[in-house]
């Protein structure tokens, strides 16, 4: 429940001001609607940004909630467009199921774009959002894409977007927020690319804004690919289609998580080594510069008290790494190399062969 | 939202934007220009403005600084509505008031009225002299240059002349809520007015108050409630060991929220 204060101050002024003459009369309280009006009528910008500031503040009732929308739909113009702002700024009506429809309707209804854009932006965090993405409407499709969360309800209208071919401010805004959804929810979009076609660009853009160990663990390190590729054989085709590209985007810009993990399962585990062995090269020599030290550590920690298998296979990973090294970090490689030389002569030899490039 | 020239709204405050030089700063005002009711946080504007999430931080404490934005709590920021005023004055209405008030003879009652913690003016009716505080002008929206009693009428709606004739205190409502008591007096070679400020016991500074609290609650209701319900939901729908532990301390949370605003069956 809101508690409305619009004629709070009414009553307090009423009591508190005894002395007043009969000649000068007491001024009615502006509600919501003379707000806008005055707001909309105000030739000062001044007194604009007063009203508006009136409005942030004030908490609407359930019956000025009806009165915004009224004017939402009738008044047209400014008028309509503070009163949609309004109705976005305070949502009270969020809390019914009814309440979100008819802002719903009222955004469908609505034939000003900028408007409809204000009354997008007050559903923002909802996932009704999600099907003004795809609107004609630039400020529109914009504010939807904004709005929109990444939730399970939708990934299916975003990649629609995404596949429609939207402007490109409104594709930058959705593959962000692609690039922070929840791992878990990847496999589900995954499932959901074999219902259109894409296109090559559409498809690099969208996975390499994916988190890149989910995208890993679905498409380069699974024996049990998603049940819709083994449907036909033009299913199996995108599949591999896409298990190529996923190859292709991270190996071009591998994240540190992605190569830390790489590296640990490498060490951990000599099948994954061998069947990523060629993988992880390529990522590890097309790895940002400013994650070297970072990774030297991670695997000097790996390897410490670490069995000899274990220190030959991360010492390939670290001779790749150390070639676009420079300054500290190589003199931390070089100390690595020559504590594990000193292991025995095996590894002595092993190391040397691999610095060597004859490995 | 889209800038359309049907929405004037958006042309007043257009000009705000001229008086920044970085093209970062004109950027998110400008959004703020669009919609002033936005209430994004900083990621959220950044996203929105297409700024990396670290500069954003910086921009909004320079836009802050120079008084274009003022923060609005939880709920982001907002144009500050005295910095519109100056810059529309500053701006479009280069007044001649200005010239003729700059005239005017130096005003004696000053430090007394600065001292004062209400809004008080003195109104010379015959020279028509205007004397105010910081207080007054703030409550009222007054311009920061010396004022007349032309402009105070006007702002007051009322007619000066006339209460000083009749020798008797006027009290006058103002649409923000704020109350002026207008009292005939004398004050050595002082004649004519006194305006002191009633802003009714505080009610505007409740309302705000209020505003805060409930804004303060529904964000730790997020915080200790949906954002653990929403775990549990994802958890139930694929429930995995691991995250047992995590499902419990979610269940918790929620318990502990309602234990504290007393909404839990024990307290029955």
């Amino acid at each position: 429940m809101v508690m409305d204060m619009r004629y709070l101050r009414d009553e307090e002024t009423a009591s508190d001001a005894p002395e007043t003459v009969d000649a000068v009369e007491v001024e009615r309280e502006l509600g919501l609607v003379d707000w806008i009006e005055a707001c909309v009528d105000a030739s000062d910008p001044a007194e604009k940004a007063r009203f508006i500031t009136q409005l942030r503040l004030c908490v609407p009732s359930y019956e000025g909630i009806s009165l915004l929308r009224g004017m939402v739909s009738s008044a047209g113009g400014a008028r309509a467009l503070i009163a949609a702002q309004v109705l976005g700024h305070h949502r009270p009506w969020l809390s019914t199921t009814a309440g979100v429809r008819q802002h719903l309707a009222l955004a469908c209804a609505s034939q000003e774009p900028a408007v409809m854009a204000a009354l997008v932006w007050g559903l923002r965090q909802r996932d009704e959002a999600a099907e003004f993405i795809v609107h004609t409407d630039y400020a529109v499709a914009r504010e939807a894409a904004l709005a929109t969360p990444v939730s399970r309800r939708t990934i299916s209208p975003i990649l629609a977007g995404l596949r429609a071919g939207i402007r490109p401010e409104v594709e930058r805004i959705l593959l962000h927020k692609l690039h922070q959804i929840h791992p878990s929810l990847v496999r589900y979009l995954v499932d959901l690319l074999v219902e259109g076609s894409w296109g090559e660009e559409a498809l690099r853009g969208l996975f390499a804004s994916l988190p890149q160990m989910a995208l890993f663990e679905i498409f380069l390190d699974t024996r049990d690919p998603v049940a819709w590729s083994l449907a036909d054989a033009e299913s199996a085709r995108f599949w591999q289609r896409l298990v190529r590209l996923t190859s292709d985007v991270l190996v071009a810009g591998p994240g540190c998580e992605l190569l830390r993990h790489l590296l640990s399962r490498s060490g951990d585990d000599e099948a994954f080594a061998r069947r990523h062995g060629s993988f992880l090269r390529d990522a590890v020599r097309r790895a940002d510069v400013n994650l070297g030290v970072d990774l030297v550590g991670h695997v000097e920690r790996l390897t410490f008290g670490a069995s000899e298998e274990k220190v030959a296979r991360l010492a390939q990973s670290l001779v790749d790494l150390s070639a676009r090294l420079d300054g500290a970090a190589v003199d931390k490689v070089h100390i690595l190399f020559e504590e594990w030389k000193s292991r025995s002569a095996d590894l002595k030899l092993k190391i040397y062969h691999l610095e060597q490039g004859i490995g | 939202m889209g800038a359309d020239n049907t929405y004037s709204i958006v042309e007043d405050f257009s000009s705000l934007l001229d008086a920044l030089n970085s093209g970062a700063q004109q950027c998110l005002l400008s959004e703020y220009v669009k919609n002033p009711f936005l209430d994004d946080d900083a990621h959220a504007l950044a996203l929105r403005a297409g700024i990396a999430h670290q500069e954003v931080g910086l921009i909004l404490a320079e836009l802050r600084q120079v008084g274009l934005l003022q923060s609005a709590g939880r709920r982001g920021n907002m144009l500050d509505a005295q910095t519109v005023r100056e810059t529309s004055a500053s701006t479009t209405d280069p007044s001649p008031v200005h010239s003729e008030t700059e005239a005017l003879p130096p005003q004696p009652f000053t430090p007394l009225l600065n001292a004062l913690s209400c809004g008080v003016a003195l109104i010379d009716v015959d020279t028509g002299a205007v004397e105010a505080n910081e207080v007054f002008r703030l409550q009222l929206d007054l311009p920061s240059q010396r004022l007349d009693a032309e402009r105070l009428a006007e702002h007051l709606k009322c007619d000066l002349h006339q209460i000083a004739c009749a020798q008797e205190t006027v009290f006058r409502a103002l649409e923000n809520g704020v109350g002026v008591e207008l009292h005939p007096g004398k004050m050595g070679l002082f004649s004519g007015l006194i305006a002191v400020m009633d802003v009714g016991g505080g009610a505007g500074e409740i309302s705000k108050a209020h505003v805060q609290i409930q804004e303060d609650l529904f964000a730790k209701l997020r915080e200790e409630v949906t954002h653990p319900a929403k775990f549990l939901q994802s958890f139930l729908e694929n429930p995995k060991k691991s995250e047992l532990g995590q499902a419990r301390a979610a269940i918790e949370r929620i318990g502990a929220f309602l234990s504290l605003y007393l909404l839990d069956d024990s307290s029955d």
